[in-house]
């Protein structure tokens, strides 16, 4: 049977994954932002007995494009132009929606208009005489609830296509038409000669310079404006006879008056945050936390291990590869899973909402001073969940070395899998206010990566000015249904990461920890073949104060995914196998395998955990997305880096023991005088001569070029 | 004739025209998203130190750095 492909194509946020999701019934991310959907995602299904295969692809505002994802799509779009196109357009920003229509139109592809009912006040649209000024079947949708995709589907498979656009009349087409022919297909030249028009880069640049020079003289000056308004022009003539438009603005919310008042914006951001981690890790979070780690341990796990010791007896390794690896690995990284569906669940809401956009507009300033966006907020908060999905939102960046950087610094982000070790280790040694230590971590990271961002675009990865053109989405209430979806999502993707993953992870760090080289059973790790290789690892950590095999395994194995780090830990001391019952026990008991003496100790390792290389997935798709050449260089800087600051704290903190406060503040102050003097001088030697004409003062400036 | 980074902040302006200055990428982006001549557009608000500005032009909003916000005349 014949499958007809479809792409979706839309302006960014117009809900273009909700409806592919509805119309393939699949679970792709969404949320209340732009640039979500970073690559094309394909799906197939059946409509009357046709099989459709859906393609939905990132939002696109016109047919030239700025950053990759735009570029994604417009590829996309030209390798397959026979195919059929969705064109989604959201009800209540429909003037700018048909802009990118036009645009379609004007290539020829076969396009479906389906608009976007976002909410049931807003522009009222006649879609009979929208469709019969465009040509084009047009089709009221909605996203959310699925409504209409039965006309949409019936509309796909009609063949109606758009005969002419009456404003391409206005321009000489015909005259470019008659010298670009021969560079560019046939059928396609009305569109290269729009493109000569709009002095596209990839057009021009495939014609030859005699033939660019006789274009250049029929066209006018300001033609990128001419064919503009041409367009807007057309636009408000359909505006005019098909809608009647509402007095509101698109994404304008009386709320922002709050959100972004120049005073608040900033106290409530840090109030709504520290409110997440309270919550999430403290409150709610933590008690069902406590509730199933109890449930798990003694309604679960105490039966079976008597099971197995009747069985097997208390020495035998099978009882141990129960308790060790399943019951304490496995079953303590499960003990966390509302807490990490939570986390999930509150970024989600932060992202839905719309709220995130105004965030990245509060913080626009400071990160585009080190050479991001804010744009690069999104990338920091999906880095708190998940590191190896984080690093394709850096797709957004409009240049290359933008989205190295931005790739680069995803894996300081702390991500949801180290957050059970900050609770179990921090939660041993500082009690309650294990809460002050988990978001310096967090802060930590955040601050790092600002911080490397601001190195690498001083050196090396200078990066062309981000021209951040942002969309306020408007702020939207978040259903109930969509929260559960969210929760419920998360959980299974957590219980078969831990469930089968990190199951056979744990089982082969037991082996390895149990049995020696002869392959003999060795209790307690003594002589086994992780020990030794933990031993070649291990000196190098001795200045950072975790010198010993076990921490040297941890981390080696952490690098499979970070969450094995803890669940290695308790297999290493035995917990649940031997006499002590309690992690945070046996991690103060020196007979342990892993022992803090200090609290340098502990604060050092935790540092270090946040900041060294990532686990090898996020390797994978850095190296797919920026490159061998910068993965390596990535992961090097990042151990280097978490090396450092470890060793620093470390030293740091036992000076505080030995010499009290005050002399060790004073060295400090004196340290950090001297770096800045440094960096001051620097600045002083390197500044730029001359004043730029993006300057706003260029015009008064005494260091103008000349 | 005053850039647009300069307007007043709630006042409706009319765009004259973008500068020549601006790289041609841009330009073709500000013109896409309808900054064209006799365009209505109000500033709502800035960012903290002023690096961003918060714009309603054609029923809806949109954010633009100030740098580029240079690039576009207005007349009151």
């Amino acid at each position: 049977m014949q499958e007809l492909k479809v792409i979706l194509v839309g302006n960014p946020n117009t809900g273009k994954t909700s409806l592919f999701n509805k119309l393939t019934n699949s679970n792709e991310h969404v949320g209340n932002w732009h640039g979500v959907t970073v690559e094309e995602k394909e799906k197939t299904y059946y409509h009357k007995g046709e099989k459709i295969s859906l393609v939905d692809l990132p939002g696109l505002y016109s047919l030239t494009t700025l950053s990759y994802e735009e570029n994604v799509s417009r590829e996309y779009l030209f390798k397959h132009e026979k195919e059929k196109i969705i064109n989604l357009c959201d009800s209540n920003n429909i003037e700018r929606n048909l802009y990118l229509t036009l645009n379609l139109l004007e290539y020829g592809f076969d396009v479906v208009l389906a608009i976007n009912q976002t909410s049931n006040v807003g522009n009222k649209i006649d879609y009979k005489k929208l469709s019969k000024k465009l040509g084009i079947n047009v089709v009221n949708v909605s996203a959310k609830s699925g409504e209409g995709l039965g006309e949409l589907n019936d509309a796909i498979m009609q063949n109606k296509r758009c005969k002419e656009l009456p404003y391409l009349k206005k321009l000489n087409l015909h005259i470019i038409k008659d010298h670009i022919r021969g560079y560019f297909p046939k059928n396609k030249l009305d569109f290269y000669a729009i493109k000569c028009f709009e002095r596209d880069e990839q057009t021009i640049s495939s014609l030859p310079q005699k033939v660019l020079e006789k274009i250049e003289t029929y066209l006018p000056e300001n033609s990128l404006e001419v064919i503009a308004r041409l367009r807007y022009e057309f636009i408000d003539e359909i505006l005019n006879e098909c809608v009647v438009k509402t007095k509101k603005i698109y994404g304008k919310s009386k709320l922002d008056n709050i959100f972004l008042n120049k005073f608040l914006a900033f106290p409530i951001f840090l109030l709504i945050l520290t409110g997440v981690f309270y919550f999430t890790f403290f409150s709610f979070g933590k008690w069902i936390s406590d509730a199933l780690l109890w449930g798990i341990n003694n309604l679960l796990g105490q039966p079976i291990k008597d099971l197995f010791v009747f069985a097997f007896g208390k020495e035998s390794w099978v009882t141990s590869l129960f308790c060790d690896a399943v019951l304490g690995g496995v079953g303590t990284l499960f003990s966390f899973l509302p807490q990490i569906v939570l986390l999930f669940m509150f970024l989600s809401i932060l992202e839905d909402s719309g709220y995130l956009a105004r965030v990245a507009f509060m913080f626009e300033d400071i990160l585009g001073k080190v050479g991001l966006s804010g744009k690069s907020v999104y990338t920091i908060l999906m880095g708190f969940g998940c590191s190896s999905s984080a690093v394709l939102t850096a797709r957004n960046m409009e240049d290359k070395n933008a989205k190295i950087k931005t790739a680069l610094l995803t894996p300081y982000m702390s991500c949801s899998a180290k957050l059970p070790l900050y609770i179990v280790i921090g939660g041993a040694f500082f009690g309650a206010k294990n809460i002050f230590y988990i978001l310096f971590l967090y802060l930590l990271g955040v601050l790092i990566s600002v911080l490397m961002s601001y190195i690498f675009e001083k050196t090396v990865l200078k990066s062309k000015e981000q021209s951040f053109i942002l969309e306020f989405p408007p702020y939207r209430g978040i259903s109930v249904k969509r929260i559960l979806n969210v929760l419920w999502e998360n959980i299974r993707l957590f219980v078969s990461r831990v469930g089968i993953l990190l199951i056979c992870v744990n089982i082969i760090i037991w082996i390895l920890s149990n049995f020696s080289f002869s392959l003999d059973y060795v209790p307690s790790s003594n002589g086994s073949m992780l020990q030794k290789i933990g031993e070649i690892i291990s000196p190098i950590f001795i200045p950072l104060g975790f010198g010993e095999w076990g921490f040297a395994s941890a981390l080696i194995a952490g690098l499979i995914a970070k969450e094995v780090i803890l669940s290695s830990v308790i297999m290493f001391n035995g917990v649940n196998h031997g006499e002590v019952i309690n992690v945070a026990d046996s991690l103060k008991d020196p007979s342990s395998n892993i022992y803090f003496p200090a609290i340098s100790n502990v604060v050092s390792f935790l540092i270090f955990t946040l900041l060294y290389s990532p686990c090898v997935t996020t390797m994978a798709i850095l190296r797919k997305e920026i490159g061998k050449k910068w993965t390596v260089i990535g992961i090097l800087i990042q151990f280097a880096v978490a090396y450092l600051l470890s060793l620093f704290v470390f030293n740091v903190i036992n000076a505080f023991e030995d010499f009290g406060l005050f002399p060790v503040l004073l060295i400090l102050l004196v340290i950090i005088l001297i770096m800045f003097s440094f960096i001051f001088l620097f600045e002083r030697l390197t500044r730029k001569r001359h004043c730029e004409h993006a300057c706003p003062n260029y015009e008064k400036c005494k260091r103008k070029k000349s | 004739m005053v850039n647009l980074s300069k307007c007043k902040i709630g006042k409706i302006y009319e765009i004259e025209n973008i500068s020549n200055l601006c790289p041609m990428k841009i330009k073709r982006r500000l013109y896409d998203l309808g900054f064209l001549n006799k365009t209505k557009i109000k500033v709502l608000k800035k960012s903290l130190f002023g690096g961003v500005l918060l714009l309603e032009m054609r029923g809806y909003i949109l954010s633009l750095k100030k740098s580029i916000a240079v690039y576009i005349n207005v007349g009151g």
